[in-house]
């Protein structure tokens, strides 16, 4: 880690600051985007298709440079982030991804572990830790079955076990909801929350009005890769 | 650093058990390729041991003078021995000349003899060469003047001789360039297949490779695993592959003995004496083939 992309004295979570990510010079993704979330927010960011929050989300997760402007996330300056370092960054938040990402020939068991395994946990620290968290998103009866094997809803869980499993300050769900039917979509919302709860900063990019009235938290607005609006109790209003 | 490797280990055995059709499909690839490598190399040694076979049993046969004393030819001897390329030189005594020339039972020949009432012919020298081309330096070499009392039709002789072995040495360079470009040809398609079979292998889990990023795996923890499977790939490819051709060897070589004489043609034994080295050095450039193949196409996916 250099002293260069981190940065702890910083008191936001997550603080973008002029952010404007443009393809070729020619499509503009974002432009000039700035907010920041403090530790224990669940903050939505919402928007149309094509309002930037996929943009959004790669940015947050330095699979993409911002070609203007700073983003910090967790006392990293992503901007500036080495090719090196990035690994060891994403250890330090928690994704989740709409069509859930799972490694199809590793059982939920091996996929959860995977996360701790390649940043190096002990194999007794990992067979102890895994069946917890698996047991707290309701899957402590599925450990040895394979991604294909479980509903959407089995999967997603599994998918947010993943992004837990390394206990992140943040986690990222983008879209965690978009394959699921209304009632596992409320039992995701509802395990979303609990991980609040417990102190964890949950960034949800949606575009489910539903999910984010229901929520009644922040909500940050995106439209032509611009934010238009930033409430503290907000609604999808778009 | 131990723990990591072991993991890596278990991830790549674990990744071809779970994957057994792309396995066989790219282990069978690899040993195929494996097996032209070694059919090709077959083929490369045994065309230029044939070749060399009749090399060998070309010869030089110098005929002297009658009066050429044996003091004589055996300064010949040493003067022909100390010509480069030249392997062996046989002295045959104006005696043994007709003893051979009477054995030959020509009707004409023994009434020849009877008639002159002694003996007519000179030694004769039978030169060996290295390979045909030696030949010609050597035909250069006896047509100076200092040998034209001695060799019997010297100009004659020696310019049918250089015109067959000419002939000779072209057809056998010409082979020997044929089979070695063949050889390079299918090598190439050897190597597109196994740089295919491994990219195939990887491109069907590029998507895994994405999630492994995303989740924080280093590329060395991602890359690691594939270098594991293609070291087991290619050393079990070898194994079978190279096992497999010496079985074939050891079925055919008692034909190819038939047609060819033992001592001319014996891949079986070329084979068996040179398997360290033939694979080995298969090893070694299947395994960096695929290396190279699999950094290219995971790199494609980790920069994703």
């Amino acid at each position: 880690m250099t002293s260069e992309t981190k940065n702890k004295a910083t008191n936001e979570m997550i603080q973008l600051k002029g952010v404007t990510k443009s393809y070729d010079g020619k499509i503009t993704a974002l432009q000039g985007v700035s907010f920041s979330i403090k530790p224990g927010e669940l903050v939505s960011i919402v928007g149309r298709s094509g309002a930037g929050k996929s943009t959004v989300v790669r940015l947050l997760l330095a699979e993409e440079r911002a070609s203007k402007g700073t983003i910090n996330v967790g006392g990293w300056d992503i901007t500036a982030i080495s090719h090196r370092d990035v690994p060891q960054f994403r250890r330090q938040i928690g994704v989740v991804f709409q069509d859930f990402k799972l490694l199809p020939r590793k059982t939920v068991f091996e996929n959860v572990a995977f996360a701790l395994e390649v940043s190096g946990e002990p194999t007794k620290i990992i067979r102890e830790v895994v069946p917890q968290v698996l047991n707290l998103v309701g899957l402590s009866n599925r450990l040895h079955q394979y991604p294909e094997q479980l509903s959407g809803g089995e999967q997603q869980r599994a998918s947010i076990a993943r992004a837990l499993i390394h206990r992140p300050k943040l986690l990222l769900a983008d879209e965690p909801t978009g394959n699921l039917d209304s009632i596992n979509t409320a039992e995701i919302i509802d395990l979303l929350k609990k991980i609040n709860d417990l102190g964890t900063t949950v960034v949800l990019v949606t575009h489910n009005r539903d999910v984010v009235n229901t929520l009644r938290r922040r909500v940050i607005t995106l439209d032509k890769g611009a934010v238009i609006s930033d409430q503290a109790v907000g609604r999808y209003v778009l | 650093m131990i723990a990591a490797t072991r993991r890596i280990v278990r991830f790549a055995l674990q990744s071809m058990w779970r994957n057994l059709w792309l396995t066989i499909a790219t282990g069978a690839t690899v040993g195929l390729t494996v097996l032209s490598l070694s059919a090709l190399l077959a083929i490369h040694v045994g065309i230029g041991q044939v070749v060399n076979s009749v090399e060998k049993q070309l010869n030089l046969t110098l005929t002297l003078y009658p009066t050429v004393t044996e003091s004589q030819a055996n300064t010949l001897v040493i003067a022909i021995n100390a010509l480069p390329h030249v392997q062996k030189v046989t002295y045959v005594s104006k005696e043994q000349v007709l003893e051979q020339q009477k054995q030959s039972g020509d009707p004409e020949i023994l009434r020849s003899i009877e008639a002159i009432g002694e003996n007519p012919f000179g030694p004769s020298l039978i030169v060996g060469a290295k390979d045909s081309k030696a030949y010609l330096s050597i035909i250069n070499e006896l047509q100076k003047s200092q040998y034209s009392a001695l060799i019997e039709g010297q100009e004659r002789h020696f310019e049918e001789n250089q015109s067959f072995l000419q002939n000779f040495s072209n057809f056998a360079d010409k082979v020997r360039y044929v089979v070695l470009a063949m050889t390079l040809v299918f090598a190439l398609i050897s190597a597109l297949m196994v740089f295919n079979a491994v990219r195939v292998a990887i491109y069907t889990q590029r998507e895994e490779i994405t999630v492994m990023r995303l989740v924080g795996a280093t590329t060395s923890f991602i890359r690691g695993p594939y270098l594991v499977e293609l070291f087991i790939y290619s050393a079990f490819s070898v194994i079978i592959g190279g096992g497999l051709f010496i079985l074939l060897l050891y079925a055919g070589q008692p034909y190819l003995t038939t047609y060819f004489g033992q001592e001319n043609v014996n891949l079986l034994a070329y084979f068996k004496d040179n398997a360290l080295i033939i694979y080995g050095a298969q090893f070694i450039g299947l395994f960096v083939l695929s290396i190279v193949s699999a950094l290219l196409a995971v790199r494609r996916y980790l920069n994703a």
